[in-house]
């Protein structure tokens, strides 16, 4: 069956033998649903209004499906239907008061209001109101309805009282039918495994799918997307569930289904750009890192390439530092990659102590370092530690304790 | 490369091998395999980072950087009370030999000692230079040469040990408001006589004037200066009296060109410091000025005589730990008054090791296997060694110490 | 110097595994601690050359490609002169954060170590000189570590009221960290005159001759567990 595009109230027929079909049904105009799910025991889907559907239902001369006896919709359901109808006009009001406000916003801030991004807006109501709140979440904004009024299920039932949903009465149908979805992959990914067993194909790494780099939704953003209230329990089985299929030999062919509830770790080490030199009179290349910080200290770090393996703190050579441990440390990057006695270091370190200002000058020189020295490199320090800034500071004392961990003497009486 | 360089450290004197190879066989066992190339033309089988050379007035520029062997009836003799640094003294009870480096500092005294005009008064020469660079190493080498060229030692180990822990101090009985340190003048006199053993025998070192101790003590003129060191320890009482009268002696007897003096010593600024730990009776801290023992040196370091030669060393850590001055330069150490008395003076840096000589120590220490770590003796291990200790000699000890 | 001692100085230079790091290669790598100002998703750093080798020798650096990486600690360097067993055992050393001081111990007391071998090699005349190997500090104290390992300790188990002493196997990591305890132990009780390092070097030495009083201690330990071999059971009840 081929997908459709949603409109306004689709109305789903409920099929049989626990294959479902979960759709979401958004009442804001413009959103495409889910790619859906057949199969060949269903009936058609019919992209009809709810009005339209249940006047058909109503009509159909289906023997098998015995026609409802005439009665009068329930009070409770009357109000329900209500509630879901103004909540539906309640956001069509706001799209529309949200597309004039654009408007004139882009009359105020003289942008074209067809290309206006979100990026814009925020832009835009960020200089005009300027906030000094430190909450993002209590600063003005203006976005559209979708993005701020919490999305609510439609009409879970029609008007008999008939749910839509098969699997309605488990209280989390889209949970549930998430999991059952999954189901249904992991057993056609079993019978494709069995195809290729029996065809002899081997199998290789490349099928299967690589988790790292990104993590599975927090409940919280699973309940948001699910658009409903999800327990640990639940979540718990959810992440068995989804990695029970991920751990399929097969399981990259289910790739855009499983990535859809994971979020990816954004790596900002990888994504920074490493400078390029600039150029002494004499023709040395130099790099200038500023701003290395580890504590309370702060360091600058110049590395000059040729150079004979001098060093330089604060005008002083490495007897700076009298400790070992210290001199270890900016000695480390330029072992690691083995540039000792081949560039010249400059350094200048404020505040902090001993090993704030040696580590501080190790990050700054392990970040210089990254410009003469290729790609390979550059990642084997990431991965030794050398490009993370190392956020650990000291523990604040905290009112009642002595010290940050230390507690009262505990007395027994 | 090895045959050159050994070839060099000879002066291309082939008798000199032959005099010296029977001394140096038993060095030979402990050539190392590791990293040095093989010996080539020559006879001699000392590896290229040790000198032939014993005795310091042979010792020349292109000797510098190899590790002369001290024999230890001379170390015994010379150093048996402190002169050498404890750390050092360590390392050689360990390596069963005591080898010590030549470098520029010490050569450039000696040499400025072959070519001085005696007549002249007593020339001073300042060592200075960061913890650790090697001065009081320099001061043992030019001991060990004017103890070879006859020349009356004056050596005081290191100064501040006599007012940062006195043995036992007391007023004076003669001198109003000053402090006597009777136990640590006598432990001198010992000292003195042990280093100029050989020469106390000598009948024209006899005392010029008569010395009056007390009533019925009194050494006459023409008695051997022998009696007056025997007279101090004897005496505990008048030890502080015998080195002062010593010390007078050893100038007038120097200008009477009846003996040569070196004088040599470490931690010279504290003579002219503001604090010591010694106390009058009346538990007043006195500066070092108000203790007697410092006169008599201080006077020996004066232009009031000649022939002879005054070696002193200014070192930040003669201070208290308090009062350190974080430098290392003479002006510095030694204050405008300590200045003055000093000045003019030659002074002689002691720097940290040059890229050959840290190449030889190392080559040294391998030898005698005090690194075990194989990664020391390749390429990378030593450039990092030098990076970590900045090539001071002192900071290389430590840093190979437990490697 | 022979095989065994070379496996040995390499083990000892080589980094303790990541007892919690699981093997397949779709679960997360996470790190160990659990209270950390870095978020969970961070990995530890891998600052040893081998390590980084293997790690892209065995192909699983493609997964940490993805994954933010946490900053190397102070005392982690890459350098060849680097031991993480002797770093981890100064660790244990260490009292109230002096980490400088506690370096200057254990250093200091691999420093008498060499020295009594060297001294005793420049005693030998030359003939026996060759056979003499002065062994690596470093090397010496692993040697030691493994020797004062216990394999079981007794643990107090409440039964019926009683507490017994039951005979339990103590995993490699728990008997490392009980071995160190027992070497600062042994070194701290001495007359007021010795150092301490110097004592820590007596039993490191004696240790990994498997005489001394530390190998006593476990010794008598495992004596001590074959004698309540018969409270065994107790540990399931």
């Amino acid at each position: 069956m081929a997908t459709t595009m949603l409109h306004k109230h689709r109305v789903s027929v409920l099929f049989s033998f626990g294959r479902s079909l979960y759709r979401r049904i958004n009442v804001s105009q413009g959103e495409f649903g889910l790619q859906q799910k057949c199969s060949a025991y269903s009936r058609p889907i019919n992209t009809l209004s709810a009005s339209e559907a249940v006047a058909e239902i109503k009509n159909m001369p289906d023997e098998s499906r015995p026609m409802p006896a005439k009665k009068p919709i329930s009070k409770a359901m009357k109000a329900y239907l209500l509630q879901a109808k103004n909540y539906d006009e309640f956001m069509k009001k706001q799209n529309t008061e949200f597309q004039i406000g654009r408007r004139h916003l882009a009359n105020i801030m003289s942008m074209d209001a067809d290309t206006m991004t979100q990026e814009d807006i925020d832009q835009a109501i960020e200089f005009l109101f300027p906030s000094g709140l430190y909450e993002p979440r209590a600063r003005p904004m203006m976005k559209s309805p979708e993005l701020i009024f919490p999305p609510k299920k439609a009409a879970e039932f029609d008007e008999s009282g008939r749910p839509y949903h098969s699997l309605f009465y488990t209280m989390n149908p889209n949970f549930y039918g998430l999991l059952q979805e999954a189901v249904t992959e992991y057993v056609n990914l079993n019978k494709e495994e069995d195809n290729m067993i029996r065809k002899r194909i081997s199998f290789n790494s490349d099928m299967k799918i690589i988790l790292s780099g990104s993590d599975w939704l927090s409940q919280e953003k699973l309940s948001n997307l699910l658009i409903e209230q999800i327990d640990d329990a639940q979540y718990e089985q959810f992440k068995n569930v989804m990695l029970r299929l991920a751990e399929h030999p097969l399981s990259n062919k289910v790739k855009d289904f499983i990535m859809k509830y994971r979020y990816s770790l954004v790596n900002e080490a990888a994504l920074a750009e490493i400078p390029k030199p600039s150029y002494e009179k004499d023709g040395r290349a130099y790099v200038t890192f500023k701003g290395a910080r580890r504590k309370n200290a702060y360091a600058d770090v110049t590395v000059h390439m040729p150079g004979t393996g001098k060093f330089l703190i604060n005008d002083c050579d490495i007897e700076y530092f009298q400790d070992i441990q210290s001199r270890e440390q900016i000695t480390f990057p330029l072992i690691f990659t083995a540039l000792l006695g081949k560039v010249d270091v400059t350094a200048t370190a404020i505040q902090g102590g001993t090993t704030g200002q040696s580590g501080a000058v190790r990050f700054g020189l392990a970040m210089a370092l990254r410009s003469f020295v290729d790609d390979k490199m550059v990642e084997r320090m990431r991965l030794a530690g050398l490009l993370q800034v190392d956020w650990r500071t000291r523990e604040r004392k905290k009112p009642g304790q002595p010290g940050a961990r230390r507690k009262p003497t505990w007395k027994a009486r | 490369m090895i045959g050159k360089s050994v070839f060099r450290a000879l002066n291309g004197k082939q008798e000199v091998v032959k005099r010296c190879s029977k001394i140096v066989i038993r060095a030979s066992s402990t050539v190392p395999q590791m990293s040095l190339p093989s010996s080539s033309e020559n006879s001699n089988p000392l590896p290229f980072f040790r000198s032939i050379q014993n005795s310091p007035s042979l010792h020349a520029s292109n000797n510098s950087g190899q590790f002369y062997t001290i024999d230890p009836s001379i170390k015994k003799q010379l150093f048996l009370y402190g002169g050498i640094p404890k750390t050092f003294d360590e390392l050689c009870n360990t390596f069963k030999e005591t080898c010590m480096m030549i470098r520029e500092p010490a050569l450039e005294i000696m040499d400025y000692m072959k070519s001085t005009n005696f007549n002249n008064a007593a020339t001073r020469y300042c060592l200075y230079g960061k913890i650790g660079t090697g001065k009081s190493m320099t001061m043992a080498h030019v001991l060990h040469y004017g103890f070879e060229n006859s020349f009356v030692i004056v050596h005081v180990p290191w100064a501040p040990y006599w007012y940062k822990f006195p043995k036992e101090y007391s007023d004076c009985p003669t001198k109003e408001g000053m402090v006597d340190l009777p136990l640590d003048a006598v432990a001198w006199l010992i000292h003195f006589k042990n280093q100029n053993s050989h020469l106390l025998a000598d009948p024209n070192l006899s005392v010029c004037q008569d010395w009056e101790w007390s009533k019925r003590e009194i050494t006459k003129k023409g008695a051997p200066l022998a009696e007056i060191v025997e007279m101090g320890i004897n005496r505990v009482k008048y030890s502080t009296n015998c080195i002062e009268a010593l010390l007078q002696e050893l100038k007038q007897l120097s200008d009477l060109k009846r003996c040569k003096t070196i004088v040599v010593i470490d931690g010279f600024n504290i003579f002219f410091s503001d604090k010591t730990k010694i106390k009058t009776a009346a538990f007043e801290k006195i500066p070092p000025k108000r203790v007697t023992i410092t006169s008599p040196f201080v006077d020996i370091t004066k232009q009031d005589w000649s022939n002879g030669a005054v070696i002193v060393s200014v070192d930040d850590l003669a201070f208290f730990r308090k009062d350190q001055r974080n430098t290392h330069y003479p002006r510095g150490l030694l204050g405008p008054e300590g200045f003055e008395h000093l000045d003019p003076f030659i002074p002689i840096e002691t720097k940290n090791y040059s890229e050959k000589e840290f190449h030889y120590c190392i080559e040294y220490f391998l030898e005698r296997r005090w690194i075990i770590n194989p990664h020391a003796a390749s390429e990378e291990g030593r450039k990092e060694l030098a990076f970590i200790s900045n090539r001071n000699p002192f900071n290389l000890l430590k840093v190979t110490a437990p490697l | 110097m022979s095989s065994l001692t070379k496996l040995i100085s390499t083990l000892a230079r080589v980094s303790d595994t990541k007892l919690a790091l699981l093997n397949h290669s779709n679960v997360q790598i996470i790190s160990s601690a659990k209270m950390s100002q870095y978020p969970k998703y961070f990995i530890d750093p891998t600052f040893r050359n081998d390590e980084l080798n293997a790690l892209y020798e065995t192909g699983e650096v493609k997964e940490k490609a993805l994954v933010p990486c946490r900053a190397a600690l102070t005392e982690h360097t890459s350098s060849e002169f680097y031991s993480s067993f002797t770093r981890k055992f100064i660790n244990h050393v260490m009292r109230k954060g002096n980490k400088q001081l506690a370096r200057e111990v254990v250093e200091k007391a691999f420093e008498v170590i060499k020295k009594t071998q060297i001294q005793k090699y420049h005693s030998l005349p030359p003939e026996k000189k060759v056979d003499f190997t002065i062994r690596d500090p470093h090397e010496l104290f692993h040697q030691a570590v493994i020797n004062v390992k216990p394999i079981m300790v007794l643990t107090p188990i409440k039964r019926g009221g009683v507490r017994y002493q039951v005979p339990v196997p103590v995993d490699d990591l728990q008997a490392t960290i009980l071995a160190y305890k027992w070497f600062i132990e042994a070194s701290k009780d001495k007359e007021r005159t010795v150092r301490f390092y110097n004592k820590l070097a007596k039993e490191i030495m004696d240790a990994a001759n498997n005489t001394g009083r530390v190998v006593k201690k476990k010794l008598d330990l495992h004596k001590q567990c074959e004698a309540n071999r018969a409270y065994a059971h107790y540990r399931w009840n």
